[in-house]
Formats: C-alpha cells, structure tokens, sequence
C-alpha cells in the first residue's frame, strides 16, 4: 500500500471540505453561528400573558366560580392566540432561511461541480485528481444533508449533473487510475516476473 | 482487493441516495421540513387548564345545581374542542399518507428504472454495481420511510424491483465484479 499517496489525497480532502464550507459563509453570511436558530427571546406567551391563578374556595357563589371560569378562559385564549402568532413567525424566519440556504447549496453544488469537472480533464499526479474527485464528491454529499430541507430546484439540478459527471469520470478512468502499490510492492512483482 | 473499484461504488451510493430524496421533495413538496409534523400548525386555543369549580355542602340545592351546570358545560366545551382537533388532526394525516403514497411510487418507480438501466447498459463494472447498489439501497430506504402510506401501486413496483433484482444477480452471476487488484 502506497501510504503517501493516500496522505496526500486524504490532506487535499481534509482541506477542501471545510474550505468549500466556510467559502459558502463568507458569501452568503446570514442564518449562521448564533444567527442559525430562531431566537425566541421577548415572545414568551406564558410571561407576556400570565395564567390569573384564581384558586375557588368552598364559600364561592356559582356566580363567583363562572367568573373565575370565564377569566382563565379569556387567558388561555389569549395565550393560544399569542402561540399562534409566534408559530407563524417562527414558520416566515424559517421560510426566509430555507430560500437563503438554497441559494448557498446551489453556490456549493456548482463550486464542486466546477472543481469535480477541472480534476476530470486537468492532468495532474493521480493523488491529486483522486483527491480533488473525493473532496468535490464529499462536500456534494455533505451540503445535500445539511440543506436538504432547502428544496432547492436548481441545487437538485446540479446534483444530478455531478452524479453523471462522476459517472462520467469513473466510467474515463477506469478501476485502476490510482495504483496504490509502494515502490516495494512494484519491485517485487517486477522480481517475481 | 481493490480499493479504487469499492471507492467508486461507495461514492455512487453517496451521490445517488440523497439524489433521489432530494428530488422527491423537489417534486412533492408538501409535508416535508417544517410541514412534516402536524403539531407544528396552530391548534384551536383550548388547551389551557380550568379550574372546575368543585359543589360544598354548606351549598344551596340551585347553587349546586348551578355548579353541576358549569361542570357540565366546562367538560363538554373541552371535549367538542378535542373532538374537533382529533378530527382535524386525522383528516391531516389522511392527506399526508396519500400524498406520501404517491413521493413513494414516485422513488420507487425511479428506481426501478436505474435497475433496468444497470442492467441492460455496457459500463465499467463499478459503475453498474454502484448504480445496482444505489437503486437497492434507495427503495429499502423509500419502503421504510413511506411504510405508513400502505400504497397498493407502489407495493406492485416494489415487488417488481424484487423480481428484477434477483435477475440482475442472477444474470450477472457471482464473479461479475472482479475485486482483485490488477498487476
């Protein structure tokens, strides 16, 4: 087993991935780090409308217990009111984030297609191409699972262009582009012939 | 072993699973993300806890007539608001289903044409293993998630994929795929 060659190939992957990532937040910086979750400060319903705690005692009037009902009734009411405005804020913020992450698949996805595309007809060292390929094909992979709820069209699009680019590229260069082997290896199957 | 043909396979599965989900939810997109669970709609504002007013024996017959009546009125207004969000709820989950049904015939039906496709075209051989491989991995993965949407025509597909699949393994025989390193 060549070990250099699979360092090499193993640091371009190791480098490349977390690149294409951090590219893709320093163009499209919105909905990261602390920003990426939505922030329900100052939206409580349970502060904002406390709950009357009226407790009914033994000597209360039917009057007085339809009383106590119909104020927690108008409380909870109201609370429910209050969830339900913050639930559709909460679903317009993810809205907006979804569209803005699509935006950023697609820039990763037409990035790695880029790249993916430059390893299959650059001539370069194998371990080079091979990482290049693997890096391209891996950070494809890993922004479909963290931008899958994105559903993006033009993201998908590209998806499907690298997945027959790879095929493309398997189909070029054959099982045995990358000859793993050490020198020692070779020496001695050329020994054995 | 060579290496280089299980990489390739592996990283056609890669590409290829997320691919077809991807492009399910592109089709269909309901019920997916934020929309996939039903507690996340506003539900009717009735959930908040009530004191019941509890009838004394110091207490008037009408006054505890009354209270009987308040009692009366609490539980059944609860209950008519449960009643109508359990109905609501179901009816949600009805739509979902069939909706689901149909994302799972579309996969479903997606995969068994690469199946097709790996079985009759001429590539290299890990191209054919992995887009064998993908399509299997990708039904079981659709069967599993969309089990619930109990679809009869997407059932058919399934076990039509079953069948193709023991061709293809059939047909391709146990060497198919040479994994010895060359040289």
């Amino acid at each position: 087993m060549n070990w250099t060659k699979l360092l090499y190939v193993s640091i371009i992957v190791l480098i490349y991935i977390p690149m294409v990532f951090l590219g893709a937040n320093v163009f499209f910086p919105k909905y990261t780090g602390s920003e990426s979750y939505y922030n329900y400060q100052g939206n409580d319903c349970y502060g904002k409308i406390p709950q009357p705690y009226v407790e009914t005692k033994p000597n209360m009037s039917a009057d007085e217990l339809e009383r106590v009902y119909q104020a927690n009734k108008l409380v909870a009411e109201a609370q429910a009111k209050c969830q339900q405005e913050n639930d559709k804020l909460q679903r317009d913020w993810q809205d907006g984030k979804n569209a803005y992450e699509g935006y950023k698949y697609t820039f990763i996805a037409v990035f790695n297609l880029v790249i993916l595309v430059f390893a299959l007809f650059v001539t370069l060292q194998d371990s080079i191409v091979l990482g290049l390929f693997l890096a391209s094909i891996g950070s494809t992979f890993g922004s479909t699972m963290k931008y899958f709820d994105t559903r993006s069209m033009a993201g998908f699009l590209i998806l499907v262009l690298t997945f027959f680019a790879t095929i493309y590229f398997i189909n070029k260069k054959k099982d045995t582009f990358v000859d793993w082997r050490s020198q020692d290896q070779k020496k001695r199957k050329k020994g054995k012939k | 072993m060579n290496w280089t043909k299980l990489l390739y396979v592996l990283i056609l599965v890669l590409l290829y699973i997320p691919m077809v989900f991807l492009g399910a939810n592109v089709v269909f997109p309901k019920y997916t993300g934020n929309d996939g669970n039903y507690y996340s709609y506003p539900v009717a504002p009735y959930y908040a806890p009530y004191t019941i007013p509890t009838a004394t024996q110091n207490m008037s017959v009408e006054e505890k007539a009354k209270i009987e009546e308040l009692n009366k009125r609490i539980t059944d207004e609860q209950k008519r608001i449960n009643d109508e969000n359990n109905a609501k709820q179901k009816a949600w989950e009805a739509e979902k289903q069939a909706y689901e049904g149909m994302k799972y015939r579309f996969v479903a039906a997606f995969n068994l044409l690469i199946l097709i496709i790996a079985l009759f075209i001429t590539m290299q051989d890990s191209v054919i293993m992995g887009l064998f491989l993908s399509s299997v991995g990708s039904t079981f993965a659709a069967t599993i998630r969309y089990f619930d949407s109990r679809n009869k025509i997407a059932f058919v597909i399934l076990v039509v994929t079953f069948f193709f699949m023991i061709y293809f393994i059939n047909k391709k025989k146990d060497t198919f795929m040479d994994w010895k390193t060359k040289g």
